[in-house]
C-alpha cells in the first residue's frame, strides 16, 4: 500500500511536468490544447500531493511533496528531448 | 536591471561556485550518503543489528537496577540508557555521570542487545570515554562524521555551516542572472553540444530542485554553525555568555527537587508506555535516581510520518511511571522559533517519512553536488573552448582533472568504505583517504578527463558491485540466504548496492572515451580568435535557450 501510493504520487509528479515540457514545444499552435495540457498537469500535480496525504501527516505530506515535484520533473525534463523528437521525426 | 550589474551577478555566481564547487560536491555527495546513515547503514554495519532486535522493558530494568548498585552515589547524578536499534544508538549502553563541571566523571557500559551481556567499561572524563567509544568508527558513523565536519573538529563545522550559505549565495545570484527561468525550466538539449548540454542539466537540477538546494543551504548553514557561533552568541546576549544556564533553561530535561525518600525507579512502566506512544524510543534520561521525585525524559523519533516531525521529550515521574507531559526539542524556545527550529534538523536530513523521504532526499541530495560538479564543468569549458579565459586549455584542463580526481575519486573511496567495513573495519579512516588521494593522481595519469571519470565510475561500480558477495564470505546472514526472511532490511541494501554498482558501471561503459573531435577543433578555433571583452562578458548569455530549441 504504502509504496504503491508513493510510486504513484511520483508518477504523478513525472507526468505532469512531462505535459507541461510536451505542451510548452510542442503544442505552440494550439492554445486550447496547451491549457488543457496545463489544467491536466495542475490535477496530476494535485492528486499526487493528496495522495500522500493519505500515508503522511499533513506538514510532511507537503515537505515530501515538493522533494517529490523536483524529483518527478528532473527525469521528466531529461526524457522529454528523446519523447519529442520521437513524436516529431 | 541593467546588464552590467548582471554580469557582475554572473561574475559572482561563476567565481563562487569554481572556487567553493568541489568543496560543496563533497559535503552533497557524503550528505546524500548520510541520509541512509541510520536505519540503513547502521542496520548494514553492525551485524548485532542483521536480525531484528525487540527491546525487553523488564530486562533493561533489571540490567540498570543491578549495576547501578555497584556505582558511587556521586555518579548517579544524572543516568542514560541509550536503547538498542538501527534507528536508536545500536547496542545498548548505560551512561552513570556526575554533575556537569570540571570534574565530571562517567561510567559508560556498552551491552550485546540481543544477549545484554556486558561488552565493554569505560570510567572517566565523559569526553575521554565519548572519544574512547569512537576510536573504531563504523562506516556510517564515519560517513555522517565526515558530512558535518569533514573529521576537522570545530573549524569543520564553521566551514561546512559556510558553505551552506555559499550554497545560498549561488542560488540568489543563479536566479538574478537567468532571466528566462520558465523557458529554461523545460529545456534540455543534449545533442547540440556538450557545453549546452552540461549548462541545461545545471538548469534544470537547480531550478527544479530549487526549494531543496535552499533548504539544504540554509538548514545546513543552521547546523553548521549552531553550536560553534549562534549558541555562545546568544548565551552572550541573553545570559552573559553561560551557555550551560541557556541550554538548561531551555532543555525539556530539569533537574528535579529532590525529597530525600527513597523509592524504587519503574525504568520497565516508562519504558513500556514509551514504546506504546509509536514512533522509535532512543533513550532515557534519569534525573535524581533514587528519590522519590526522580523524573526520566524518554527521547522519542517519528519515522513513519505518522507523527510529529520532531523529536519529543517525554516526561515521567520515575517512581510510578506516570506520564507528566511531552515537548518537542524546542517548544520551550517559544514563539515562531521554536517551531521553526524544531524543524531544521528532519528537513535537512529527511528524518520524516520513512524510506521514501530518504530515497527522495538522497536522490535530491546527489544533484546539489552534480549542480557543483557541472558548474566547473562548464566554467572550464567557456575557458578552455569557449571564448572566456586567459590562460591556456591545458591549464583549465587541469583543473578539470582535478575536479574529475576530486569528485569521482571520492564516489570511488565511498564504495571502498563497504569493502573496509567487513574486511578492515579499525582502518576505515585511513583506507577512506589512500583511496580518495589515490584517485587525483590517478585521474591526471590518464589520456583524457573522460578516461579518468570512466575509470573511477566504472572502479566504484564494480566495488559495489562485490559488496554483496563480501557478505556472503564474511557474515553469517547475507543476500544469498535471506529466503527465511530473518535479515530482509540486510539482504535489501545488499541488492541495492548490486543495482548501484551494476548501474555504475552501465554509465561508465557509455560514457564517451574523448571529446568529438569537431568540437574540440571548433573550440580551439574560437579560442585563437581571441575574443574581443563585450565578446567574454557576454558568453553567458549565449546560453540561454531560444524558443522551441528542444525539438531541433
Amino acid at each position: 500500500m504504502t509504496s504503491t501510493i508513493f510510486l504513484s504520487s511520483f508518477t504523478g509528479a513525472l507526468l505532469g511536468t512531462l505535459l507541461l515540457t510536451i505542451g510548452r514545444h510542442q503544442w505552440r499552435q494550439s492554445q486550447a490544447r496547451r491549457w488543457l495540457g496545463r489544467a491536466i498537469a495542475i490535477a496530476l500535480y494535485l492528486g499526487s500531493l493528496l495522495l500522500l496525504q493519505l500515508q503522511l501527516d499533513s506538514l510532511q505530506a507537503f515537505f515530501t511533496w515538493l522533494g517529490m515535484l523536483s524529483l518527478g520533473a528532473m527525469p521528466a525534463i531529461f526524457l522529454s528531448p528523446r519523447l519529442i523528437a520521437t513524436k516529431t521525426d | 536591471m541593467q546588464r552590467d550589474t548582471l554580469k557582475k551577478f554572473y561574475i559572482v555566481h561563476s567565481w563562487v561556485g569554481v572556487i567553493t564547487g568541489i568543496l560543496l560536491f563533497i559535503i552533497c555527495f557524503s550528505g546524500a550518503l548520510s541520509v541512509f546513515g541510520s536505519p540503513d547503514l547502521k542496520l548494514w554495519s553492525n551485524p548485532s543489528l542483521h536480525t531484528k532486535t525487540s527491546i525487553d522493558p523488564a530486562a533493561i530494568d533489571q540490567l540498570v537496577e543491578r549495576y547501578a548498585v555497584d556505582v558511587p552515589e556521586a555518579l548517579k547524578h544524572e543516568v542514560m540508557v541509550l536503547l538498542p536499534g538501527a534507528e536508536a544508538f545500536g547496542d545498548l549502553y548505560i551512561w552513570f555521570e556526575s554533575e556537569h563541571g570540571p570534574e565530571e566523571q562517567a561510567i559508560a557500559l556498552h551491552f550485546d542487545p540481543s544477549t545484554l551481556e556486558l561488552i565493554e567499561r569505560l570510567e572517566g572524563n565523559p569526553e575521554v570515554i565519548f572519544a574512547q567509544s569512537r576510536a573504531v568508527l563504523t562506516m556510517e558513523q564515519f560517513i555522517t562524521q565526515f558530512h558535518a565536519n569533514l573529521h576537522m573538529g570545530k573549524l569543520g563545522l564553521i566551514l561546512t555551516g559556510l558553505l551552506g550559505l555559499t550554497l545560498m549565495a549561488s542560488i540568489v545570484t543563479g536566479l538574478i542572472i537567468h532571466r528566462k527561468i520558465l523557458k529554461e525550466m523545460f529545456t534540455f538539449r543534449p545533442w547540440r553540444s556538450l557545453r549546452l548540454m552540461l549548462t541545461d542539466t545545471h538548469k534544470v537540477l537547480s531550478v527544479w530542485g530549487i526549494l531543496f538546494h535552499g533548504m539544504i543551504g540554509f538548514t545546513g548553514a543552521f547546523l553548521g554553525l549552531a553550536t560553534i557561533i549562534l549558541l555562545p552568541a546568544a548565551a552572550l546576549v541573553s545570559f552573559q555568555g553561560d551557555q550551560e544556564k541557556l541550554l538548561e533553561t531551555f532543555q525539556p530535561e530539569h533537574m528535579p527537587r529532590l525529597s530525600g525518600e527513597p523509592a524504587n525507579m519503574s525504568i520497565d512502566k516508562v519504558l513500556r508506555h514509551s514504546l506504546s506512544l509509536g514512533g522509535v524510543t532512543r533513550s532515557i534520561i534519569i534525573l535524581g535516581w533514587g528519590d522519590k521525585n526522580a523524573l526520566a525524559f524518554t527521547n522519542t523519533v517519528n519515522v513513519d510520518g505518522t507523527g510529529e516531525m520532531a523529536s519529543e521529550t517525554h516526561n515521567y515521574q520515575l517512581s510510578s511511571g506516570k506520564h507528566l507531559a511531552r515537548a518537542t526539542a524546542f517548544e520551550m524556545v517559544g514563539g515562531v522559533s521554536g517551531p521553526v527550529l524544531d524543524l531544521i534538523a528532519p528537513l535537512h536530513f529527511g528524518a520524516f517519512g520513512g524510506l521514501t523521504v530518504r530515497i527522495i532526499w538522497g536522490l535530491l541530495g546527489l544533484s546539489t553536488a552534480l549542480i557543483a560538479a557541472t558548474g566547473i564543468m562548464i566554467w572550464v569549458e567557456r575557458r578552455a573552448y569557449g571564448a572566456e579565459g586567459k590562460l591556456s586549455p591545458e591549464n583549465y584542463l587541469r583543473l578539470n582533472k582535478f575536479t574529475i580526481g576530486s569528485c569521482s575519486g571520492l564516489v570511488l573511496a565511498c564504495a571502498s568504505l563497504f569493502w573496509s567495513q567487513r574486511l578492515a573495519p579499525e582502518f576505515i579512516m585511513a583506507l577512506f583517504f589512500c583511496v580518495w588521494a589515490m584517485s587525483i593522481p590517478l585521474a591526471f595519469s590518464m589520456k583524457n578527463n573522460y578516461q579518468s571519470n570512466r575509470l573511477l565510475l566504472g572502479l566504484s561500480g564494480a566495488m559495489l558491485m562485490c559488496v554483496p558477495f563480501i557478505d556472503a564470505l564474511t557474515l553469517e546472514h547475507h543476500l544469498f540466504n535471506s529466503l527465511d526472511g530473518s535479515h530482509n532490511h540486510l539482504a535489501a541494501i545488499d541488492a541495492t548496492l548490486l543495482c548501484i554498482g551494476l548501474a555504475l558501471l552501465g554509465i561508465a561503459k557509455r560514457l564517451p572515451r574523448a571529446r568529438r573531435e569537431e568540437q574540440h577543433k571548433k573550440g580551439r578555433g574560437t579560442k585563437a580568435l581571441k575574443p574581443s571583452n563585450e565578446e567574454v562578458a557576454d558568453d553567458f548569455l549565449e546560453d540561454q535557450p531560444p524558443a522551441a530549441d528542444i525539438v531541433a
